[in-house]
Formats: C-alpha cells, sequence, structure tokens
C-alpha cells in the first residue's frame, strides 16, 4: 500500500494531482491519501482530510512507500517505521507555503538512505515508476554519532569531568 | 524519545530517565525510569499537577545536570533544576526545523547550554548548534 501525506496545516493539491494521475494508469496499485485542506479530490484513491496520530502511524506501518510533503514528522515516521520515503518539498513560488522552509528540508535529508527528494513533478512519475526499487529508509546513525560526542564534551565540560 | 537515539551517551553517567509515556521504561528497559505527567499551555490544571510532580522527582533525586528536549514537562524541568542548583542543557526538537517552539525560546533563560538541532535556526548568541539526533 503507498501512503500519501500532505500534512496538519495545509493542502498540497499539485501532489494529489500528479499521485491520481498516476494511479489512474496503475490500476493495481493500493493507495490511501491524507490531502488536508486540498481543494483537488482524487478519483483514483481513497483518501481522508485529517488523521489522528495513531491513524497516521497505523497507516505508514501498513505501507511499503512513504510519498509526502517535505514536513519533519514524516521523515522521522518513515526512519522509525523503516518505509521507502519520497519527498515532495512544497514551494513558495508556486504558493504552496509561505518560505521555502520545506526545500531546506528536503535538501538536508536528501541523501539519506532509503529517501528520494522529487524536486520536479515529472520526478516524481519516474520515482514512482521505479517504487520497486527503493530502499527502505533508517537512521543511518552517524548524524547522532556525532552529535552524541560533541554532547559528551559539552556534559563533561559543564560537570567538571 | 529523541534523546533515547542517543542513550549510549547516557550509559557514561549515571543517569535517570523521565517521561511522560507510561511504557517506554519497560518497553526499552530503561534503568531509573520516572513517569511524569503530560502538560501543554492548553491545559493549565493539569500544568500546575505536572510541575508539582516534576518538582518532587527533582528535589527526590538532586540531579547534578538535567538535559530536556521540550516541551512543557521539560521546560518546567529546567526551571525547577536551575532553582535546586543544577546545570541545565536544552535541545530543541529536531520537528522543529523552522523556528524555535515557545518553550524553546523561553529556555534560554534556565539553559547553561542552549541547543537547536538545525544549523539555519543558530545565532552567535544562541541557540547553538552541534548536530542532531538523525
Amino acid at each position: 500500500m503507498i501512503f500519501i501525506t500532505v500534512g496538519t496545516q495545509l493542502g498540497f493539491d499539485r501532489l494529489i494531482k500528479v499521485m491520481d494521475i498516476w494511479a489512474g494508469s496503475h490500476s493495481d496499485a493500493h493507495i490511501f491519501a491524507q490531502i488536508g485542506e486540498g481543494v483537488y479530490q482524487p478519483h483514483n484513491f481513497d483518501y481522508s482530510r485529517k488523521l489522528s496520530t495513531a491513524e497516521f502511524m497505523a497507516q505508514a506501518k501498513k505501507s511499503s512507500l512513504l510519498v509526502s510533503h517535505g514536513g519533519m514528522g514524516t521523515i522521522l515516521t518513515a526512519m522509525e517505521l523503516e518505509k521507502p520515503l519520497i519527498l515532495v518539498p512544497r514551494y513558495s513560488k508556486m504558493g504552496e507555503h509561505r518560505n521555502d522552509h520545506q526545500v531546506a528540508t528536503c535538501d538536508k535529508f536528501k541523501n539519506h538512505k532509503g529517501i528520494r527528494v522529487a524536486w520536479k513533478t515529472d520526478q516524481l512519475i519516474d520515482l514512482m515508476n521505479s517504487e520497486g526499487t527503493l530502499t527502505a529508509a533508517t537512521t543511518d546513525g552517524l548524524a547522532s554519532r556525532n552529535f552524541s560526542a560533541a554532547l559528551k564534551n559539552k556534559i563533561d565540560a559543564i560537570l567538571g569531568l | 524519545m529523541q534523546l533515547l537515539k542517543i542513550k549510549e551517551l547516557f550509559l557514561h553517567y549515571d543517569t535517570h530517565y523521565a517521561s511522560t509515556s507510561l511504557t517506554i521504561g519497560q518497553d526499552l528497559s530503561l534503568p531509573n525510569y520516572h513517569v511524569v505527567p503530560d502538560a501543554n499551555l492548553d491545559k493549565k490544571i493539569l500544568l500546575i499537577y505536572s510541575a508539582i510532580s516534576i518538582f518532587f522527582l527533582l528535589v527526590k533525586l538532586r540531579p547534578k545536570l538535567v538535559i530536556t528536549t521540550g516541551a512543557a514537562p521539560g521546560f518546567i524541568s529546567l526551571v525547577f533544576a536551575k532553582m535546586i542548583g543544577a546545570k541545565t542543557i536544552w535541545i530543541d526538537s529536531i520537528a522543529n526545523s523552522e523556528e524555535l517552539s515557545l518553550s524553546g525560546k523561553m529556555a534560554k533563560r534556565w539553559a547553561d547550554l542552549w541547543l537547536t538541532q538545525w544549523p539555519d535556526l543558530a545565532t552567535p548568541t544562541g541557540p547553538y548548534y552541534i548536530g542532531s539526533v538523525v
């Protein structure tokens, strides 16, 4: 099952439209979407506007692929549940968000294991067409090891060790 | 939950853990795990109850250092920690990629070390960036 999420704050019509078109030519794909306050309503898969945290996690757990706006919540979920993740950042120039923070978030995680970023809509189609080859996201541990070491130095300094 | 991603670090010290989760201590076999009541600004009565519980826990444990990623219970812990003479570290949540949380901003006053996990949010006068949990 492919789980699409646009986050809790805004709709994301561009993402839902493209996925609807893709789903139209892949009728064997099982898809569920959380579309938020989006105006566009998909024809080719079921959707809900809002999900509780428990419902969201349940859908994410059931899925074999997450397709998401560029939000930290889904990134953390994908890593925790070890699911492949395709990120689609919102762009302020397209009126999708008030700033380009999602671009920055996607940029930080673009090379992370199991996470792919679709900067452009056609890249999303390409990624969806190769979804069988996408690897699962995990925490590779490097960031946390580096942070751990840096934090240990600070802690030892504070404690006078 | 984020501090658990670096839990090996805390094995170097005599560490007690506290959170609002009823099950995580058991789930992960954490030694010295304490549950504290959850609280947020929307529920003032619960906030007071949480604060009282946290205060008594800190007085009982008398830690030298309190580390938290927030939010409200974490902030409360920092304030009380200072009152009992402990050192404090605030690590703003990795989820706050756009700006510091409200409690994160307020924590400046009460944190000996005030950290963000996003380099773009760091400033010369804090919060500082020394890395992130993922």
